[in-house]
């Protein structure tokens, strides 16, 4: 059976409600519409994860960067951990509460996983 | 620390974006190279180190003791986590039964006093001579770095930890060479 492709990239770091999936590989699953700032900050306060999609690295840290100090006033950068699929992300300083805030990007090794990957919920 | 080193972590953490993208995809090769490591080391992993690989990330584990002991005239090294995401499991002790001292890496120097300690990053290797080693970098730069041959793996379902907010750095620091 065709897989079906993944979603466009958008074409500016775009915030999505996420969940990190259980297991080893450390990957992530995000699904909805696109979060405004007040979605955003509301999600994380309450300890909920969202994940940046967009064109660039770079972009996507710098976004994800901002909102959480948006959020929780400072934040603490984390490099992936836990698995070949796992992402970087932030913390609020101090790391409490522990809402974590993905930074993603598709990479090309993932696409090709049609079992476990970073990908859109449903 | 071999694959996950502070220094590369600071890269990562870089404001300059030109540092931290290259140390991002470092980071990634680092990781994929650590991945190697442990299929090779895989099957002279006791039960212990498999079980906690299996079960648990000790990454955001909130440090919440550090015991010393002597069981028969060996060794004992105890280190309790509260987990941040255990699945139902809200924290871990790990009773190392070791060979070596314990050493205590302060790679910033002198973390300060009140530093709170949570788990960054750790790994484990095997040496020619069998000899296991669990590093654990954390908060501040602290490194822990445990050698041992067989390690108890404990997991609570719910963990009180009265009375802390302060990191004891010091008295790890102590606990290691004593």
């Amino acid at each position: 059976m065709a897989r079906a492709a993944p979603p466009p990239v958008p074409a500016t770091p775009t915030p999505f409600r996420a969940e990190r999936m259980g297991g080893p590989d450390g990957a992530v699953e995000w699904w909805g519409d696109p979060l405004t700032d007040a979605e955003v900050i509301g999600r994380l306060q309450n300890e909920d994860d969202v994940v940046v999609r967009g064109p660039s690295w770079r972009g996507n840290r710098d976004e994800a960067r901002r909102v959480t100090v948006l959020a929780f006033g400072g934040c603490e950068e984390d490099s992936p951990h836990g698995g070949p699929m796992s992402l970087p992300h932030f913390h609020p300083d101090g790391r409490f509460p522990k809402s974590t805030y993905f930074l993603t990007r598709f990479p090309r090794r993932m696409l090709g996983n049609g079992n476990r990957q970073n990908r859109r919920r449903g | 620390m071999k694959y996950f080193t502070p220094d590369l972590l600071a890269e990562c953490r870089s404001l300059d974006p030109e540092v931290a993208e290259a140390a991002a995809a470092k980071w990634q090769r680092r990781a994929a190279a650590y991945r190697k490591r442990l299929q090779e080391i895989h099957h002279r992993l006791p039960l212990g180190v498999r079980r906690l690989m299996r079960s648990i990330t000790l990454h955001d584990a909130y440090l919440l003791t550090t015991n010393l002991a002597k069981e028969r005239g060996r060794p004992q090294f105890f280190l309790s986590f509260k987990l941040a995401d255990g699945d139902g499991r809200a924290g871990v002790q790990l009773r190392y039964d070791m060979v070596k001292p314990l050493k205590v890496v302060l790679h910033e120097g002198t973390a300060a006093a009140g530093t709170i300690l949570f788990a960054l990053y750790d790994e484990f290797d095997v040496s020619e001579d069998g000899t296991l080693t669990h590093s654990i970098l954390m908060t501040g730069g602290v490194e822990t770095r445990v050698r041992f041959t067989n390690l108890l793996v404990t997991l609570f379902t719910r963990v009180v930890a009265p009375g802390r907010g302060r990191s004891n750095i010091k008295e790890l620091a102590e606990m290691a060479a004593s």
